[in-house]
């Protein structure tokens, strides 16, 4: 299978009184079409390497390739740019802008990639189809349910085709069932459209499902089941 | 930009109470500005309006020199009339003669400006025939009279009455004392104290005699029928009269302290401005660094999915710019509202009309006057700093780290 993220010996310090070493040599190679979980305790590192996977953070060594294309160098707009046309990002909570409705979150990084609005409506209106969120296509994020929220955050993140959904705790303000649904959701996505997932999490009803997951402490891999 | 235009107009009704805050605070600022100016410049007009037409005229033309040194020797013949009967802009002249003497009554004397006029002429130029408040205006313009009118004060000056004579004695133009008694037909009270207190008017003819002058006079006065040309007007009256023998000069050049009064005014106006224009960028500014505050997760999210800085910046100064064209049309609608009281009881200076009376000759009452460039200035100011100030917390925003925004709740 083709290679989508290749990552070698990457470290992140927090500078301070006292340094904390967030992430700490990892490599990780991702194929496309995995679905990788992250898990670990709090402080392990996850969202510092999932934050780094997606050009939110600059690593203080080490080299992330994203589809053949060394990231460490690009300035913040590349950055932005990369964000914008490669990876989806799905956030714990708050991913929503608040006064846009649920089809107009969705059709926001179309917008940003400057598709013209009647492909973006088309395109927006069939991802929310297949999420099954077509009943909720004017409702703004107050008006809907964190799963529903949650769901439509999916839905923004896979629109615009990318390369790879980072998902971070996703489903940690969620009841078990919609977590479970969520989960499921994600999976199908994985398995019908091919799109590469890579969660970072610590329930461990999706780590048992999860094909493929490396668990850290401490900043460092410290076992990986296939 | 049209999803951005769109989230800034949703983001400005997110928080109604806020934003309808912060328009009050702009429409208070704009309606506080345009009044103002409209005020000042309502003072400003009548100020002017009123100097021009208690004595001064638009334009005065003098022998060279006059100005200065306004002796009897300083006279001219006048040009022929045609000269300004075939310039449209004039809407009327009257020649007169000018000369200090001294008035004497059986129980006072005064120092006084005897002033020659043609009555009917005058009457088209100032405000001299509206002025009488009690006795009555020259019966005939023309004719050698011994009639005279004389400020209101100067009658109590000289302690006397309706139909009482003065004597007045000068320098004639050949050099003998010229003395002679007129008798009082009426008072003047001009509004402006240094006239109403040492000025005799008597006709033109009269005052010639008196001078012995022949058919020379000291100076023609010219009332234009629009101010906007005074400037031109002046420059051709020069060129054709010639700026060797006579003087020809503006308002603004007759009475420089009418002018340095009004450019006071005027940067006192700026400096209101300025004050304004600093609270109502303050106000958008505590606004928006609140919004942006409350927001600083969100802007961590969009910017993760890709949103970059300018387009942040883009919706934020699209945020004030809501803002304050909402302040605009707010302040359009207070403004209205305070312009239509001021019009009709306009804004009385009473309690200071002595002060501003003995220096301007104002009537007490000052009415606003709007006009397009104001409104057009004061409005752009407004919309200009309420949206320019945006920037600051806008940058902040845009450069925030989407890490450090996300984590930020």
């Amino acid at each position: 299978m083709m290679e989508i993220l290749n990552v070698q010996q990457i470290t992140r310090i927090y500078d301070g009184d006292f340094p904390v070493r967030a992430v700490d040599g990892i490599s990780l190679q991702v194929e496309r079409g995995q679905f990788l979980c992250v898990a670990g305790p709090s402080g392990s590192g996850k969202t510092t390497l999932l934050n780094l996977l997606g050009g939110l953070e600059k690593p203080d060594s080490g080299t992330i390739v994203i589809e053949g294309e060394d990231i460490g160098k690009y300035n913040r707009r590349q950055l932005a740019e990369l964000r914008l046309r490669k990876i989806g990002f799905v956030f714990q909570e708050l991913n929503l802008i608040p006064v846009l409705t649920a089809e107009e979150n969705i059709e926001f990084p179309l917008f940003l990639q400057g598709i013209a609005p009647a492909e973006r409506r088309r395109r927006a209106l069939k991802v929310m189809e297949e999420l099954e969120l077509s009943g909720l296509a004017e409702r703004k994020p107050h008006q809907m349910s964190g799963g529903q929220q949650q769901r439509v955050a999916i839905a923004r993140a896979i629109v615009a085709d990318p390369a790879l959904v980072l998902a971070d705790e996703p489903t940690a303000n969620l009841d078990s069932a919609t977590s479970q649904n969520l989960v499921t959701l994600m999976k199908r996505l994985n398995q019908e459209k091919g799109i590469t997932f890579l969660l970072a999490t610590h329930d461990e009803q999706i780590l048992q499902e999860a094909p493929r997951v490396i668990f850290l402490r401490d900043g460092k891999v410290i076992r990986e089941r296939r | 930009m049209r999803i951005f235009v769109r989230l800034a107009w949703r983001n400005v009704r997110r928080n109604r109470r806020r934003s309808a805050l912060t328009v009050l605070i702009i429409a208070i600022g704009l309606t506080t500005l345009i009044i103002s100016n409209a005020l000042y410049d309502g003072f400003h007009q009548q100020m002017i309006s009123n100097a021009i037409k208690v004595f001064m005229g638009h334009l005065q033309i003098h022998a060279a020199g006059f100005y200065q040194n306004p002796s009897v020797e300083k006279c001219f013949i006048s040009p022929p009339q045609e000269v300004f009967r075939s310039k449209n802009e004039i809407a009327a002249f009257a020649r007169r003669v000018r000369v200090q003497a001294l008035a004497s009554s059986a129980y006072n004397s005064q120092p006084v400006m005897v002033v020659g006029i043609e009555p009917e002429k005058e009457r088209l130029v100032t405000n001299i025939e509206r002025s009488v408040v009690s006795g009555s205006y020259f019966s005939s313009s023309s004719k050698v009279s011994q009639d005279c009118l004389v400020g209101e004060r100067l009658l109590s000056t000289l302690q006397i009455g309706l139909g009482e004579k003065i004597v007045l004695v000068t320098q004639a133009f050949d050099g003998s004392i010229a003395s002679d008694a007129f008798r009082v037909v009426g008072a003047c009270h001009t509004g402006q104290p240094e006239i109403d207190r040492n000025t005799v008017w008597i006709t033109l003819a009269s005052a010639q005699n008196f001078l012995v002058y022949g058919d020379k006079i000291s100076e023609i006065v010219l009332l234009l029928k629009s101010p906007a040309d005074v400037e031109r007007v002046q420059r051709e009256l020069k060129e054709e009269l010639g700026s060797n023998r006579l003087e020809v000069l503006n308002w603004k050049e007759i009475a420089p302290d009418i002018v340095q009064l009004v450019e006071l005014d005027v940067a006192m106006q700026t400096v209101l401005m300025i004050i304004i224009a600093v609270i109502v960028a303050m106000a958008i500014m505590n606004t928006m660094l609140m919004a942006i505050q409350e927001r600083f997760t969100e802007f961590g999210i969009i910017s993760a999915i890709g949103t970059k800085p300018h387009q942040i910046i883009g919706m934020l100064i699209f945020e004030s710019f809501f803002l304050g064209l909402l302040g605009l049309a707010a302040g359009a609608v207070l403004t209205g509202l305070g312009l239509v009281y001021f019009f009709i009881h306009g804004v009385n200076l009473a309690s200071f009309s002595a002060g501003v009376t003995k220096f301007i000759g104002l009537d007490t009452t000052v009415r606003p006057v709007l006009t397009v460039s104001q409104v057009v200035r004061s409005s752009v100011v407004v919309l200009a700093s309420s949206t320019l100030i945006s920037l600051f917390p806008a940058f902040r925003a845009a450069c925030a780290d989407p890490v450090k925004a996300i984590r930020h709740i």
